[in-house]
């Protein structure tokens, strides 16, 4: 092939890559970026609780081994005489349990097994999933998991009839998610709505407390909402907290 | 190298991630699975100290977005996907289904590494020397790679060919 021709070929594959993937549309920055962050806060989750559990798992074992196999070495010695006190009292608690020591095993083990973040099917929503969904319900937004979580927290995703999107995340309240700046407040339906900025995220979050959650807001505004504030309102009332 | 602080870094991703993420679609023909790999490959690049060693925002995404494709089979056992609940009106937002792209048609006559070669060149313009880089092959493995798989598709392109030159003069 010449160079000629090869230049040609190449402005021909050029062109035709970027009229055609050039047609694709692609959603907002901001749902891939959550849609990492969720993924972040997920493994790290999910890697406190395997490594929760691993340890967990590894004193189970420890104890059993030295709740089985010390009466069992112990056996092997015979009924003779023991040779000093020490070992006549270390004899006599591990051959008296037996039983116990696997039992006590018992509870612990299936634990990693049925652990629900490593199915293959995602986790029943949890408690504040649910909460979040039937608020937005209530005020004719269809929210959905963007990503199940692990642990209590919840994030919640809405496809608005405009093509823009709602977040809705929670935790219960002190488990922070990260330093973040407080940019002004106010009271919405009695209640103290902070807008907050992560260091991780230059967009803009309402948050507040209701009962023993932090709820986070973000955004676009559903219809039927003048604005954000209206939104938020509707919304904590909606959740059964502040002033109706 | 200077530092970059989190919003020059988040402005720098997000003025790339559009086009990485087509690239994707292009390399691996799938937008889920493009999706799914630009949101690791997202989680990768706000690893601390990641960015410290990034030349390039958009081909060090598009190569760790592919590598986290290659690990699909498994990971995707133990996470859900995004889009799972999305119904298809939410989906036609999205444009011409990712099946109708005749571009996708011409790249699938190509093995996957000549495909993420000939997209990272042409798509992203990334030069041989900067895809050898990011591939840890040599500038000539890339220079042959993209070679070979113009020569596959030499006769599609011919076709094309005309059409191309009568819209450029």
């Amino acid at each position: 092939m010449d160079q000629q021709k090869r230049v040609e070929l190449e402005l021909t594959l050029e062109d035709r890559l970027r009229a055609g993937l050039g047609e694709l549309t692609v959603r907002p920055y901001a749902y891939y970026k959550e849609g990492a962050m969720q993924r972040m806060t997920a493994r790290s989750s999910v890697g406190r609780a395997i490594s929760f559990v691993g340890a967990g798992a590894a004193l189970t074992v420890a104890l059993v081994l030295a709740l089985g196999v010390a009466p069992a070495l112990l056996n092997l010695r015979g009924p003779g005489p023991v040779a000093n006190p020490a070992a006549a009292s270390a004899s006599s608690v591990p051959t008296a349990s037996p039983t116990p020591a696997t039992t006590s095993s018992s509870p612990t083990t299936p634990t990693p097994i049925t652990s629900p973040s490593t199915g293959d099917t995602p986790p029943p929503p949890n408690r504040l999933d649910v909460k979040i969904i039937d608020a937005l319900a209530r005020l004719g937004v269809t929210g959905q998991r963007a990503q199940p979580s692990p642990g209590e927290d919840s994030n919640i995703w809405a496809r608005l009839t405009t093509g823009s999107e709602l977040f809705v995340s929670a935790l219960p309240t002190g488990t922070g998610r990260g330093e973040f700046t407080v940019i002004s407040e106010r009271q919405l339906a009695g209640i103290r709505v902070q807008r907050v900025q992560y260091a991780s995220s230059p967009e803009l979050r309402h948050r507040f407390a209701c009962a023993a959650d932090t709820f986070e807001v973000r955004g676009a505004v559903p219809p039927g909402f003048a604005d954000m504030d209206a939104f938020v309102t509707a919304f904590i009332r909606s959740l059964g907290c502040g002033t109706q | 190298m200077e530092t970059l602080d989190d919003q020059e870094w988040d402005r720098q991703l997000e003025a790339c991630y559009a086009r990485v993420l087509l690239a994707l679609i292009g390399a691996c023909g799938s937008r889920e699975r493009a999706e799914d790999g630009l949101q690791d490959a997202f989680v990768a690049a706000w690893q601390p100290g990641v960015r410290n060693d990034i030349r390039r925002a958009d081909a060090w995404l598009y190569r760790v977005a592919l590598r986290a494709i290659g690990r699909a089979r498994w990971r995707h056992r133990f996470e859900v996907n995004l889009n799972v609940n999305l119904n298809e009106d939410v989906l036609s937002h999205l444009g011409p289904s990712v099946d109708r792209v005749t571009a996708l048609e011409l790249l699938h006559k190509l093995t996957a590494r000549q495909r993420e070669f000939v997209v990272a060149r042409y798509f992203l313009d990334l030069s041989y020397r900067e895809i050898a880089e990011h591939w840890n092959v040599s500038v000539s493995d890339a220079t042959s790679t993209v070679a070979q798989a113009i020569g596959r598709l030499r006769r599609d392109l011919e076709k094309e060919e005309g059409r191309w030159i009568s819209r450029s003069v």
